[in-house]
């Protein structure tokens, strides 16, 4: 009998095992918040401003609001980071998924991530992180840039947006000639 | 002398061929407003199409605003370039595309299976298609080239020696060797002297004939020869001595004249020749 529920207990504890590897990973790529439900939004816009100054701004399908943990989860991300200078081009970005965190300003893209940047060239990639107080956008998945005469894969990247450096790591670049 | 043309024409190359190159690093920096592209630490370059190499610490590249052209390179640090079988190493490199200038510097050594050539710095105009290799002001400029062997033309042999500057000439397959100009050659055990040598291929890259001037001067064994101006005729394996010219041959004496004409092998000796002054011949009588 206790040989019996010894191997009962064993595949159950498998199956739990197996149930929680299985389970996929949120899309936001963190766990959502406990708490009370979150707030669901539809094609909301969200705009941060720095005095009078535009700094970010984020449209999306859908939003989560977990108000509690300062939270927002999107589906259907785009967005744009305004330049510097007024003139300037601003920076322009899509995504699957997105999270914001309030508590730390920070903005997550991921899946299908792509952003515009100023002439011409494009970035691509999975997960795409943003910290508004540095203004510096990494990622450290691998990423593939595109720009007039050249395509560029990394293994990961990182820019800030008032030096105007990007800078990738391991790159393999082709070149038009 | 073809290693040079080649080691010029490769990296410029990155710019004029027609496909693509495909380049490594350890870190890129995109400076997007200056249409300014660095790589950075082992830096690796291919264009298969003209089997190119590119080895360098860093790699600069500048695009013009809005064409998107690559208008200037610049590579630095343990630069190793090679297309095929020739090699150009150097430690600093640039080019300018709109000027069709390259320049590269630092230990400049270019190599190919008959060519060596080191220097400090090189300088390729691309639209006259010419280079000039200089040293460091207390320095020369090292070549060597390798010919055939009379007896056998499967076997090299080198010619070899050192100039304050080499002028390089594509089209015309010459090179000028100025300013105190020393050539040696290990077949004929020649060392020649001369203010400048102007060294001239054929279309098989074989050396086919040296001119010298401003002063020359050819020491082989037993024989002493000195001139105002020189031509070696390496086909013929014949000597010119131009302009005060004299020769002194162990055992057979001194010739002096305006035009002397000898076989590059001593044990040959003299060949008549056109003088407008008799020839003046000492011979010892012991």
């Amino acid at each position: 009998m206790n040989r019996v529920l010894l191997v009962g207990f064993s595949v159950f504890g498998l199956v739990v095992a197996l149930l929680f590897w299985l389970e996929p990973e949120a899309p936001q790529g963190k766990a959502r918040p406990v708490g009370p439900d979150p707030a669901i939004l539809t094609e909301i816009s969200l705009k941060d401003f720095e005095g009078s100054k535009l700094t970010l701004e984020v449209q999306a399908d859908r939003a989560e609001v977990f108000e509690e943990a300062e939270e927002t989860r999107l589906t259907q991300v785009r967005g744009r980071v305004p330049a510097e200078a007024a003139e300037g081009e601003p920076t322009r970005f899509t995504s699957e998924f997105g999270l914001i965190e309030g508590a730390q300003e920070e903005v997550t893209l991921r899946g299908r991530v792509r952003i515009d940047l100023p002439n011409e060239r494009q970035i691509h990639t999975e997960v795409l992180h943003y910290e508004q107080t540095k203004r510096l956008v990494w990622g450290d998945q691998p990423v593939r840039m595109f720009s007039p005469g050249e395509q560029v894969e990394a293994e990961a990247l990182e820019y800030y947006l008032d030096k105007t450096v990007l800078e990738l790591d391991q790159p393999v670049m082709e070149i038009d000639l | 002398m073809r290693v040079l043309w080649l080691a010029f024409l490769l990296w410029p190359a990155l710019v004029w061929a027609q496909d693509k190159a495909v380049l490594t690093a350890i870190k890129a920096e995109v400076f997007k407003e200056q249409g300014r592209v660095v790589l950075i630490g082992q830096v690796r370059g291919r264009q298969p199409e003209r089997e190119m190499t590119l080895k360098a610490d860093r790699l600069e590249m500048l695009r013009q605003k809005g064409s998107d052209d690559l208008t200037h390179l610049d590579v630095k640090g343990n630069v190793v370039l090679t297309q095929r079988d020739a090699t150009a190493e150097f430690d600093h490199g640039t080019y300018e595309k709109g000027i069709g200038l390259a320049t590269i510097e630092g230990s400049v050594i270019l190599t190919d299976p008959k060519t060596r050539i080191e220097g400090h710095r090189a300088i390729y105009d691309l639209n006259r298609q010419s280079a000039k290799v200089l040293a460091q002001p207390d320095e020369r400029v090292f070549f060597r080239l390798l010919k055939s062997a009379q007896d056998d033309p499967n076997r090299l042999v080198p010619v070899e020696g050192r100039a304050k500057e080499i002028l390089l000439f594509e089209v015309s397959r010459k090179a000028v060797l100025q300013q105190q100009v020393e050539v040696h050659d290990q077949e004929e055990d020649a060392h020649l002297t001369a203010g400048r040598v102007v060294i001239f291929l054929d279309e098989n890259q074989e050396l086919e004939e040296m001119t010298a001037s401003g002063g020359f001067t050819m020491k082989q064994p037993g024989r002493d020869s000195k001139s105002d101006r020189a031509v070696l005729d390496y086909k013929k394996r014949l000597v010119t001595l131009l302009g005060n010219a004299e020769v002194f041959q162990l055992d057979e004496g001194r010739v002096e004249g305006e035009r002397i004409e000898m076989h590059m092998d001593p044990e040959k000796g003299l060949v008549s020749g056109q003088r407008r002054q008799p020839l003046r011949i000492e011979i010892p009588l012991d």
